[in-house]
């Protein structure tokens, strides 16, 4: 049956590339929306880390969260729990683009990892994600506030790409809030025996949902489109699996007239979806490394799209392939005779 | 017929099926043997079975009811596997117009039957090739049947119906569409082919064959040819005038009271297609082209009908016509 099926794809060869060549652009764009979800699913907890530390949160009562709450108190309301890290988290915009402004302490903390230069260790120093491009040594301001980037780090963004400028505390509270000594979250190394009413808890992970929440509507949309790029890679594959069906009409009466069964000449029907959906995927498994740079958002695929993409694939390509099945069935072995 | 036992035998042959709702009897009791070595002749015009006896034989269509022995085994019984495994080892065919598949060379095409039956492929590429060596195809071997003319696209043809080592070869039209020498040597194939041991079915409008045949077939009645005569027919009311199917012999002219033209429906009931009165006639299509009777006619009151041949009727209707049939 291979003999059949690979004659086959060479007799139709150009259909099949033009095929893979669709099913290819098509699965580009599945695993670059993939992909975006799986960052959509992994920046917000991300940020939590990076900001946080691994620690536990206090966040006024109020409050969402540091990334999502403009609810601020003042620090002295943390500094009734012993141990606790005063932190500030706020929009803020460094030559008019916008970054999420963490002031905070950074003795004892392993957090933001640094991919170039230190911690800042006094005001104005400054610690950002390299997606805003800027280097170490840039002069920059920070909401009218001078300051110099002593160090860079990765994979500190929130929201969508609004990436993370880590500062000292008093600096934060100079470009956020004027100078007042408001804060929006405390960092603990763990949770407190007593936490006062003007406060709250969260984990890391409360955290990120928190943040992660706020991208829900985004990735639904996206994994809308998600399905309908599937639908789409579906009818092609069916579409074309069809016409090929169609065509054979007669080469499927004679193959049954001379004793071929139904279940192995459907099986060189839907090899065929199978081998024109596969190349399409691995085709795309390549483009997609072409795309990716061009793409304004970060793109993470999840290292398990690598293996349940082409499993769906299969499964859409044989669920396709069912419609041709259904026409090699009902061709009659006695149609050969025309 | 030969003297030795029939490696087919087919007898009281009915096969009925549904066209528009009417029931259509291409084959209605036909009976027939074929021997070992026989090459014979299936004719008949368009229409008169020849293709669904093949495929009665070659077990893809069923039959009403009857019997179709082949080496001991009725065909008609067989079914699932058994039947696959009977197409692909007892039954070799040649389709009309070749039906090559056009991605595959001469070779993998005859190899076809044997891959799809699971046959591992370098034997039943050997196997491929020695068939074609005896079809005095193997020069041809690897070529595409696009860059075969039809002569070789026969030849090609004949050998995968011949890969399995079948007892019978059933040929449809196997001369169609082939120019004289090609049909010429296809016609030598199939006789060589006889003399070495096989049975040979071929259905044909070509004449050129028949010289070749062992024995013809003929798959129609032959057409009576009713003397003229003065006598008027008498019916009484619901007799029966002509069925359908019936061999046509003369077309009537109404003389006096009505028939009906009715046509059998599938589950034993009729449909009334037209009544007809005195002064018209009724059943000349039959007799003038040689076809039998298309419906049933039945007297719907006492009715005197005129006989006529073909030929009274066409002279008579020279310069007007009435009737139907």
């Amino acid at each position: 049956m291979l003999t059949l099926l690979w004659r086959d794809l060479q007799y139709r060869k150009w259909r099949v590339l033009s095929t893979v060549l669709l099913i290819g652009i098509v699965m580009t764009l599945l695993f670059l929306m993939t992909g975006l979800v799986g960052q959509f699913n992994r920046e917000p907890f991300l940020a939590s880390q990076r900001a946080g530390d691994d620690r536990v949160w206090l966040v006024p009562a109020g409050s969402s969260g540091p990334f999502t709450s403009g609810e601020i108190l003042s620090a002295a309301v943390f500094e009734q729990v012993p141990g606790v890290e005063p932190v500030l988290v706020g929009r803020a915009a460094i030559e008019g683009n916008p970054v999420m402004l963490v002031g905070r302490g950074y003795d004892g903390f392993e957090e933001p990892k640094l991919t170039g230069g230190r911690h800042p260790t006094a005001a104005g120093e400054l610690v950002v994600d390299t997606v805003t491009e800027l280097a170490v040594g840039d002069e920059v301001l920070v909401s009218n506030q001078p300051a110099v980037v002593v160090g860079t780090t990765h994979d500190a963004t929130v929201l969508a790409g609004l990436p993370l400028v880590f500062g000292s505390l008093d600096f934060a509270q100079t470009a956020l809030a004027a100078g007042q000594p408001v804060v929006n979250a405390g960092l603990l190394a763990e949770a407190p025996a007593v936490v006062p009413s003007e406060l709250r808890l969260m984990t890391g992970e409360d955290v990120g949902e928190d943040a992660r929440l706020l991208l829900e509507n985004a990735v639904g949309s996206i994994t809308l489109v998600q399905a309908l790029l599937w639908l789409i890679a579906s009818v092609v594959v069916a579409a074309v699996v069809y016409i090929t069906a169609l065509e054979k009409t007669r080469d499927v009466s004679v193959l049954k007239a001379v004793g071929g069964r139904n279940r192995a000449i459907a099986a060189t029907l839907l090899g065929q979806a199978l081998v024109m959906t596969l190349l399409g995927v691995a085709l795309a498994a390549v483009l997609q490394n072409f795309v990716r740079p061009f793409f304004p958002l970060a793109v993470s695929i999840p290292a398990s799209a690598w293996w349940k993409i082409p499993i769906a694939s299969a499964l859409v390509a044989l669920a396709a392939g069912a419609a041709g099945v259904w026409r090699i069935s009902k061709t009659h072995p006695s149609e050969a005779f025309g | 017929m030969t003297s030795e036992s029939p490696v087919l035998s087919v007898s009281d042959l009915v096969v009925e099926y549904v066209t528009d709702g009417y029931a259509i009897r291409p084959l209605d009791g036909f009976c027939m043997e074929a021997a070992a070595s026989e090459l014979l002749a299936l004719v008949g015009p368009s229409g008169s079975g020849k293709t669904t006896l093949l495929s009665v034989l070659s077990a893809m269509i069923p039959a009403t009811s009857g019997t179709v022995t082949m080496n001991g085994t009725n065909v008609l019984k067989l079914g699932g596997r058994e039947l696959e495994d009977f197409r692909r080892s007892q039954i070799g065919i040649v389709f009309q117009g070749f039906n090559l598949v056009p991605s595959l060379s001469a070779r993998e095409n005859v190899a076809a039957p044997l891959l799809i039956a699971g046959v591992r492929r370098g034997e039943a590429l050997r196997r491929a090739d020695a068939v074609l060596d005896e079809v005095d195809m193997a020069d041809r071997a690897h070529h595409r049947p696009s860059r075969l003319s039809g002569g070789q696209q026969q030849r090609v043809a004949v050998a995968r119906g011949l890969v399995g080592d079948p007892k019978i070869l059933l040929a449809d039209e196997p001369t169609a569409n082939l120019d004289l020498i090609s049909a010429e040597a296809v016609i030598g194939l199939l006789q060589a082919l006889r003399d070495r041991g096989r049975t040979i079915i071929i259905s044909t409008h070509d004449a050129r064959l028949l010289p070749a045949a062992d024995r013809v077939v003929e798959m129609t009645q032959e057409p009576t040819q009713p003397e003229e005569t003065s006598k008027l027919a008498n019916f009484a009311a619901g007799e029966v005038i002509f069925r359908q199917s019936d061999p046509s012999d003369y077309v009537y002219e109404i003389r006096s009271g009505t028939i009906e033209v009715i046509r059998e429906l599938v589950g034993g009931g009729e449909e009334r297609l037209a009544t007809r009165e005195a002064g018209n006639y009724v059943g000349e299509l039959g007799p003038i082209l040689g076809f039998p009777r298309s419906a049933t006619v039945r007297a719907v009151s006492k009715v005197s009908l005129a006989p006529l041949t073909a030929h009274q009727f066409k002279a008579k209707t020279s310069t007007h016509s009435r009737g139907s049939d």
